[in-house]
């Protein structure tokens, strides 16, 4: 901070000592910039916060949100008594859960061998095939995945081809859970890269000579001198991902469930989707929806806050 | 202008009798997973262009065989898809200039150190990252401003991303300010600077950005699915599930009843190498900006 300050000191004291107005009239050409977009955040982050408030009321159509009677935590309780609430719920977890698990260390894995591979063209020809996944929709991954895994798809006739029998890979429950987080970290461990690669590009080269001259193996330098350097950003991406553990995307569920495997693949998004849009149960999903968010965010705050009592350097603020 | 990431000098002197064991340890980790990567794809373009006996019996595998494009003939023909091809296009254009100009208007202004309440608006943009509305809040917005069943819906609520526009506002901040300074003595005010200088030196970044918001829009499935019920403004992503997810969908009912029936699982791996070829076909050109876009946006960050 003192280093951006002692750089440029003349324009940053300028407008304090003449105040906010000066500043107005003297950089109006670039408030007035903003006015298009901030409006776009005004009317479609903003205002929707407003309809969160349905999740305690009982939502009339004709009435209209501010019109509608106050229900208290009527929605909630009810959320609460339903068995398909407490399954999504454990399910949105249990997914997460196993992403952290599996899907979290692979982009580091990754980063760390191909930051330490020689060949400079090779690697640039990995990272691009590396991050093509990421550009498939969720459409296209979940019609390849059906396909491929399916009880006549490749994998199958080559199962079938070596003696086997048929896998049911996308019609067992404890098959499906499998494909669904093998699935996102296919798609998603080597966009995941580009973080970590940034951060070890970051960290200074002089100490790995210095472990050089001191005999440190390649094991060794990653493990003493990569790993410490990148640690902020894991815990950074860790926090993160901490945050979301009771949310999940709606796309990815949503192409890979099919009727079979609907015990362990309704998640609290398509529960919002079936009860919400489809059955037009808007306050009941709407609680639904909001009992999630507040979850995630006392997830984000005490990690954050632990991460901070550890004495991390990282953490989010 | 590199875009791969320097190997680090240790390790380089000795010319590849060093650390020999580990680095054909990685080479074969990173080319497995590379090839896990590419090859579900590859195997989808071989089905797509196979002939009927062939898929039937499982002989292929990563080249075609039995060539046969009347997969892609009926995909073509079919006049919903091209229908969906077209509005998508379109979509994906038209909503990927107004974000590129929203961005910028906000990032520009955002990257000037000297902007008095910079931090407020960062935080005004950064809060909804965390906390959203939520599903049913949004949709019944959407509702309310009449935006259901309409392509805006698709394109208004969408137009900022907070991410896309923090990696903007660190390459604009990260060019040299004394450009700034002299074009501000040559008379250009902020807008002239921005269009003149800022932009002209920022292609990587814009580049990168616009790739995001392009493949976003060209991805999204779930807002089509929620906001959108009228069959002429469905994407290619939603008219995509309806051929490979439903069984029952009336386009693939029509061409297996054609008198050199395709096989529906041909059809289905046509209508997905369909929907990625205008994705394969930008992707290698745009790839050595975005590594290098998303770096300096990451490491600033």
């Amino acid at each position: 901070m003192q280093k951006t300050g002692a750089a440029q000191p003349p324009r940053v004291i300028r407008y304090k000592r003449f105040g906010f107005g000066k500043g107005i009239r003297k950089y109006w050409m670039l408030y007035a910039m903003m006015i298009l977009p901030l409006a776009q955040y005004f009317i479609f982050r903003y205002c929707p916060l407003y309809g969160v408030q349905v999740a305690f009321k009982d939502y009339n159509l004709f009435k209209g949100i501010g019109g509608s009677k106050w229900a208290g935590f009527k929605y909630f309780q009810e959320a609460f008594a339903t068995q398909q609430f407490w399954d999504a719920l454990r399910n949105t977890v249990w997914l997460n859960l196993l992403d952290l698990i599996f899907g979290f260390p692979m982009p580091i894995i990754l980063a760390i061998m191909l930051y330490e591979m020689r060949s400079v063209k090779v690697k640039r020809v990995y990272q691009t095939l590396m991050y093509l996944p990421h550009f498939l929709s969720w459409i296209i991954i979940g019609g390849i995945v059906t396909k491929m895994f399916g009880s006549r798809g490749i994998v199958n006739n080559v199962i079938r081809s070596m003696g086997g029998s048929t896998v049911d890979f996308m019609t067992n429950s404890a098959n499906w859970v499998v494909m669904y987080v093998a699935t996102g970290v296919w798609q998603g461990a080597g966009w995941g890269t580009i973080i970590y690669l940034a951060a070890i590009s970051g960290v200074n080269t002089e100490l790995y000579e210095a472990a050089e001259v001191d005999g440190c193996g390649r094991f060794k330098r990653i493990w003493h001198i990569t790993l410490p350097g990148i640690m902020p950003t894991i815990i950074v991406m860790l926090i993160l991902q901490l945050g979301r553990m009771v949310g999940i995307g709606f796309e990815r569920p949503y192409v890979m469930m099919n009727n079979n495997v609907r015990d362990v693949s309704e998640v609290i998004s398509t529960f919002v989707y079936t009860r919400g849009i489809l059955n037009q149960r808007y306050p009941l999903s709407t609680a639904v929806d909001l009992f999630g968010s507040v979850i995630n965010m006392i997830f984000l705050f005490s990690a954050n806050r632990i991460t901070r009592a550890l004495g991390g350097e990282g953490g989010l603020w | 202008m590199v875009t791969a990431v320097k190997s680090p000098k240790a390790g380089r002197g000795v010319k590849g009798r060093r650390y020999l064991g580990s680095e054909i340890l990685f080479i074969t980790i990173l080319t497995v997973f590379v090839l896990l990567c590419v090859i579900p794809v590859i195997h989808v373009v071989a089905l797509s262009l196979s002939d009927r006996q062939s898929v039937l019996s499982g002989q292929v595998t990563l080249f075609p065989r039995g060539w046969d494009i009347n997969a892609y003939r009926s995909v073509f023909s079919d006049a919903t898809m091209q229908r969906s091809m077209i509005f998508s296009i379109i979509l994906t254009v038209v909503y990927t200039m107004m974000a590129m100009v929203c961005s910028i208007l906000i990032a520009y202004p955002l990257s000037r150190s000297y902007l008095p309440g910079k931090k407020i608006l960062m935080v005004i943009i950064l809060i909804p990252m965390y906390f959203t509305g939520g599903t049913i809040p949004n949709y019944l917005w959407i509702k309310d401003l009449h935006l259901i069943d309409s392509p805006w819906s698709l394109v208004l609520p969408i137009l900022t991303s907070t991410y896309n526009i923090i990696i903007m506002r660190n390459f604009f901040s990260s060019i040299s300010p004394s450009l700034e300074e002299s074009a501000r003595l040559d008379g250009c005010n902020d807008f002239q600077i921005l269009l003149r200088i800022v932009l002209p030196l920022s292609t990587a970044s814009l580049a990168t950005v616009a790739l995001f918001y392009a493949v976003a829009r060209w991805n999204s499935y779930a807002d089509v699915r929620y906001y959108i019920n009228n069959q002429s403004y469905f994407t290619l992503q939603m008219k995509l599930y309806q051929v490979v997810f439903n069984s029952t969908d009336t386009s693939v009912a029509m061409v297996e009843g054609g008198a050199n029936a395709v096989l529906p699982d041909t059809i289905r791996s046509a209508a997905i190498v369909f929907s990625t070829v205008p994705i394969l076909i930008v992707y290698p050109f745009l790839q050595k900006y975005f590594v290098q876009g998303v770096m300096i946006g990451a490491v600033k960050e």
